[in-house]
């Protein structure tokens, strides 16, 4: 996947299945304070970015992600050899 | 009348207020007195978290009988209980009202809960939750705050039970918020069993958009209804459990807007089986209500309004 696939990827999953407002969503967003994601949506985004890089993301992959930007990176290092999801 | 009427209100009111007062310092005084009085010298974690949770039991106990006999809620704990399956397990709620978690803890025994950051930070309760092992989150945020997950884990592991709200905030009045599959994943990968419970509060009190002093005209009765027990490996995913637990919950819903009441509606079933059977001969309500369930039995139950 490439960066911008991921960025779209992750904003029509935060639209559909998160039910952030598409206005709200930039990669500057925090997904606590700015997004109102809480933990449980953190596992639902955590466990989707394992699902499509196949493979189980360690704790410690994820200490000081904040942002919506942090999430773009950080999937980009996992997802740069995987297809872009249907 | 009118007058007699709001009279009572302002004494409900002024009940409720005390009510949380007394929680409130009953929580401090277990936080900073009783607990750690009473598991002084044991050093073995899963054991004082089991003490303390029987003993914050106790106090939730009298709370709800203060509730009851004050006439602000009419639950009985001792009367509802829940059969819960005995070790580790997910426990999983719909979300109506602000006492849920004192209803569920008074009604089924101890369990691990998610405390919100604010509460695991507050004076009154914040060593409280930490002597019962509660789940704090509050160190962790962004993507981090996964870390629950592990959290999870561990007191699964443990052999403790563990209560998730998959809303993971209080259910809008007569319906049901987002549902997150994060419960149902932690029971996945714990490979432990998911136990839903069905709360209605009649008529809604104590829901996230009223404020605690709007007091019906009536007491608001508050049940819980145990549904069938998901095993994670009869399932294709956690969210698929999800999907299904929400369809549940949501039938039941339905059926309250429709006037069913569930214990009325089996009782009447049971002997005009007919009129409200699927295309399989089940009952939808028998359906929530029967043993362990798996994928297609969940599926196919119908709402009232689907039936043919």
């Amino acid at each position: 996947m490439t960066r911008d696939q991921i960025v779209s990827w992750l904003t029509e999953t935060l639209v559909r299945d998160f039910e952030v407002e598409r206005e709200r969503i930039s990669l500057d967003a925090r997904l606590v304070e700015d997004l109102d994601l809480d933990s449980l949506d953190a596992i639902d985004m955590l466990v989707r970015l394992q699902e499509i890089a196949h493979e189980r993301i360690g704790e410690d992959a994820i200490r000081g992600i904040r942002t919506l930007g942090d999430v773009v990176d950080f999937a980009e290092a996992y997802l740069a050899n995987v297809p872009a999801p249907e | 009348m009118a007058l007699v009427s709001s009279v009572v209100r302002v004494g409900r009111m002024i009940i409720t207020a005390g009510a949380f007062a007394a929680f409130y310092s009953g929580a401090a005084i277990l936080s900073w007195i009783l607990l750690p009085l009473l598991t002084r010298g044991e050093d073995r974690l899963v054991h004082r978290a089991l003490c303390s949770q029987a003993l914050v039991r106790r106090a939730f106990i009298l709370f709800h009988d203060f509730m009851r006999v004050c006439r602000l809620l009419d639950f009985d704990p001792r009367r509802d209980v829940l059969r819960l399956p005995e070790g580790a397990c997910v426990v999983v709620a719909n979300h109506p009202t602000l006492v849920d978690v004192t209803a569920l803890i008074a009604a089924g025994g101890p369990m691990c809960v998610v405390a919100k950051p604010e509460l695991s930070n507050s004076i009154a309760f914040g060593r409280l939750l930490r002597h019962c092992w509660h789940i704090d989150v509050s160190g962790d945020d962004g993507l981090a705050a996964s870390s629950v997950v592990g959290e999870a884990m561990t007191r699964l592991q443990a052999g403790l039970r563990v209560l998730i709200f998959p809303e993971g905030t209080r259910s809008p009045e007569g319906g049901l918020g987002r549902f997150h599959r994060g419960a149902f994943q932690i029971a996945a990968w714990a490979g432990v069993p998911v136990v839903p419970l069905f709360l209605r509060c009649d008529p809604p009190v104590l829901s996230k958009t009223a404020p605690w002093y709007r007091a019906p005209r009536i007491v608001p009765h508050l049940s819980l209804q145990q549904l069938p027990t998901l095993l994670p490996e009869s399932w294709p995913n956690a969210a698929a459990m999800a999907a299904a637990v929400r369809a549940g919950y949501g039938r039941l819903l339905q059926n309250r807007a429709f006037g069913l009441d569930t214990a009325e509606h089996c009782a009447e079933q049971r002997t005009q089986p007919a009129p409200c059977s699927d295309q399989h001969g089940h009952c939808p309500e028998m359906l929530l209500r029967g043993s362990n369930m798996d994928t297609a039995e969940y599926a196919i139950a119908p709402g009232p309004g689907e039936r043919s």
